[in-house]
């Protein structure tokens, strides 16, 4: 009876349980069309269906259990390798549910600050669009062979991140010859933070010009190509330390990495002071330059990690760079870590 | 943003070569620059600002970046990071 009470009871924490995962798994936009969400569904309901046969069977035999033949062990480590197997499914969901999420979220967001330009211009289809994340790439030029082959129906919808990377890869393939496994690399996790910093920038100000009309005679429609063109040039120039000058055809040089801060003549780097613990000086501490405060030369290096600057001391003060060489300095960037 | 000629150490005021200000785009504001440096590319967090190139006679050979404040935060400034463009042509 104890046992039936303990197996009642674990069916019961486990219903809830799945029933949470269920509940995390459909958030409130529920999206039918959405190929991928069902196909969890089917798999989940595949768990409650070998639930539902295996457990009546207990519950057929009250008080029995004890001296009939029903193999209580093995019930249970059934009971066990599902909850095993289920939390392994949930974890996997997840992962895929996040990534597919994040893809789905990057290719609206690209749809609708990239690719959407003046009303004459056709608007592209969502999928369409996709295709720049999820590399399928029919509209691309497609220099590369693609991913995935055409002809086969795309059953499960939503992408790995090997298919993702892949999809990256032949995006990169023109460059391929003059450029080391290292760089590829980089430049695939340059691609990514340039899409995401662009849909930032843009979901920040909507008002910004398209991309393609940076230049203003151009008043062409943005597609899919002329975007991956764009994002190309932008890889070029991470790459190289170069910048375009918007309307016109100067190109810049970053000369910074070259360069070295005078630290004899560069004003004094913050020390924080001793806060009193609980005292919001101390928390913002925490939560603002928890890492040590760099030396100046951070502010010649590439990263913009939170914390990864040189901290001056006070609002006023003043930074002092060598440059490699005597020359004609025409702008300066300066960069803060994107919150 | 001063420029200074080859020798730094000695007591040289430097050329102004251009004065600006760094948009604060957490608070999402909609407007793309300044009037003022309306030559000057604000996109975002990286943000640039055209240099004052007739002020540059002489090739310059030190930059010196005055920080002059820091919206209202009195105890430090943060730079992350600064560029320095030079054209490719010259």
């Amino acid at each position: 009876m104890k046992l039936l009470a303990l197996l009642t009871l674990t069916w019961a924490t486990f219903t809830v349980f799945v029933y949470s995962i269920r509940a995390r798994i459909w958030p409130d936009q529920y999206d039918p069309n959405n190929s991928f969400l069902p196909s969890c569904a089917s798999i989940i309901d595949s768990y409650f269906t070998r639930l539902n046969v295996s457990m009546p069977q207990m519950e057929a035999q009250p008080g029995g259990l004890s001296n009939t033949s029903f193999d209580n062990t093995s019930t249970q480590s059934k009971v066990e390798k599902l909850l095993h197997d289920i939390t392994n499914l949930q974890t996997d969901l997840l992962d895929h549910y996040i990534l597919r999420q994040s893809l789905m979220d990057r290719s609206r967001k690209l749809h609708d600050f990239l690719l959407v330009s003046s009303p004459s211009c056709s608007v592209p289809e969502p999928e369409e669009v996709e295709i720049v994340v999820d590399g399928t790439s029919p509209l691309s030029p497609a220099p590369a062979p693609s991913p995935r082959p055409q002809s086969q129906p795309q059953k499960n919808n939503f992408v790995t991140k090997e298919e993702f990377t892949t999809s990256i890869q032949s995006l990169l393939l023109p460059h391929a010859a003059s450029l080391s496994t290292e760089s590829t690399l980089l430049i695939q996790q340059t691609l990514l933070s340039l899409v995401d910093d662009e849909i930032s920038r843009r979901a920040l100000r909507p008002s910004l010009p398209l991309l393609q009309q940076i230049n203003p005679h151009d008043t062409s429609c943005a597609t899919v190509q002329t975007t991956l063109a764009e994002i190309d040039r932008k890889v070029h120039e991470k790459l190289f330390d170069t910048m375009s000058v918007a309307n016109t055809n100067t190109t810049y040089v970053d000369i910074s990495k070259k360069s070295q801060v005078v630290l004899s003549k560069t004003s004094k780097t913050f020390t924080p002071k001793k806060h009193k613990i609980f005292s919001s000086d101390f928390l913002h501490e925490i939560l603002q330059m928890r890492t040590e405060i760099g030396p100046p030369d951070e502010v010649l290096k590439p990263s913009l990690a939170q914390g990864r600057c040189w901290a001056m001391d006070g609002h006023d003060g003043h930074v002092v760079i060598e440059l490699p060489k005597a020359t004609t300095v025409s702008a300066i960037s300066l960069n803060h870590v994107f919150v | 943003m001063f420029g200074f000629e080859e020798d730094f150490s000695k007591t040289e005021t430097g050329v102004l070569l251009g004065s600006f200000e760094y948009e604060n785009v957490e608070e999402g504001d909609d407007e793309i620059g300044d009037g003022d440096e309306g030559n000057d590319e604000i996109v975002g967090s990286l943000q640039t600002f055209h240099l004052d190139l007739d002020a540059q006679e002489k090739e310059i050979r030190f930059l010196k970046l005055k920080v002059e404040s820091n919206f209202g935060n009195e105890d430090y400034t943060c730079i992350y990071r600064l560029h320095i463009w030079e054209d490719l042509k010259i």
